[in-house]
């Protein structure tokens, strides 16, 4: 209401109305608050993983395709990223990690976040069909809808699973790079969705472990909230075994070779090894967990190093 | 009340830079089209 009250001040300023409703007629937002809720740092994971599985898939896209592929996955995840922040505007300006994003500081108004958003979510799915084909762009709407509509506004704020079953949004990535490339979806992308899918619980319950006071501020029904530290600990442990198993599996299929075997293997016992360190941590406090900041940090390598393997393997094994 | 000059010359440099971004995404979004057409047709 106060973004909409905002616009309909500035579509009606003239020189004769009094300085307050000039000085908020005055656009306060700069490319960098558009910037923000694009969610950068997510879109360089989304980026990372979509461009692997275009490298990964068999078969030959133009350079400028797949240049012009990638930017609709990062354009697209961008969209997703602002259509959450449009939802979750209350929700933010409860949480000292997010009360300086651009919708609860008031720099920038719903209705405009909610515009852009659209415009992005349009641009990205319209140009991944006319750069590559139909079954990619599906993808690509169906990832920016699972994201919006299942995980933020369904998910999210109803349930401690919210990170399991919403964290498949994240894991769409290679499935699109791969779609993008051959124009349809096997195995392999299939378990490269799935080891994102298994990776994802883990990586947030230890970043979930030490902000859980903003979560509980918020009302977010996040695992350590609702289910407290001990269970969100064990859980965090068989999801790491979970996801060794997954990441394995393309080898037993005969998908990936040893390069990737190898790889899979050592980063997979580290991050149990981690998660185990993580399981035994007694600490309340987030002073006292440096295993779950080690684990999330350890884990964000991890995603980057298993799918650079997968890229390897697939080029090494394609030149042999 | 109206409008200070230095409140009339910050709106019009703000809508001036609105206006030349606008512009500038509409090439290159053409631009990126031109290339797509291109590209497949190669």
């Amino acid at each position: 209401m106060a973004s909409q009250h905002l616009s309909e001040t500035r579509a009606g300023a003239s020189h004769d109305a009094p300085a307050t409703v000039m000085q908020a007629a005055l656009p306060q937002a700069d490319w960098r608050d558009y910037w923000a809720l694009l969610k950068p740092r997510v879109m360089t994971l989304v980026v990372f993983t979509g461009a692997c599985g275009l490298l990964a898939a068999p078969g030959h896209l133009p350079f400028f395709l797949s240049m012009v592929a990638i930017l609709c996955i990062a354009v697209g995840a961008g969209a997703a990223g602002a259509f959450n922040q449009w939802w979750e505007a209350d929700i933010d300006s409860k949480m000292k990690r997010t009360t300086g994003r651009p919708l609860p500081s008031g720099r920038l108004g719903r209705d405009e976040a909610l515009g852009f958003a659209a415009i992005l979510a349009v641009f990205s799915v319209v140009t991944m069909a006319f750069a590559t084909n139909w079954v990619a762009a599906g993808w690509l709407a169906a990832s920016i809808g699972f994201y919006v509509v299942i995980y933020t506004m369904w998910l999210k704020p109803r349930t401690p699973q919210n990170i399991v079953i919403g964290g498949a949004a994240g894991a769409f990535p290679p499935i699109i790079g791969w779609a993008a490339v051959t124009g349809d979806v096997t195995a392999l992308p299939l378990l490269l969705f799935a080891i994102i899918f298994a990776w994802t619980p883990p990586h947030f319950w230890a970043l979930a472990l030490f902000v859980r006071t903003d979560y509980a501020n918020a009302g977010i029904p996040m695992l350590p909230v609702t289910h407290g530290f001990r269970e969100t600990r064990r859980q965090i442990l068989l999801y790491s075994l979970v996801l060794l198993a997954v990441s394995v599996a393309p080898v037993w299929l005969g998908l990936l070779g040893m390069i990737y075997a190898i790889v899979a293997a050592v980063m997979g016992l580290v991050f149990i090894w981690l998660a185990l360190c993580v399981w035994r941590n007694p600490a309340t406090e987030p002073s006292g967990m440096r295993a779950e900041k080690r684990l999330f940090g350890f884990s964000l390598l991890y995603l980057a190093v298993i799918f650079a393997a997968v890229v390897a393997d697939r080029i090494i094994v394609g030149l042999a | 009340m109206s409008w200070s000059p230095q409140e009339e010359k910050a709106f019009l440099a703000r809508r001036r830079k609105r206006n030349l971004v606008i512009a500038l995404v509409l090439a290159a979004f053409a631009l990126l089209f031109y290339g797509i057409t291109i590209s497949k047709m190669m």
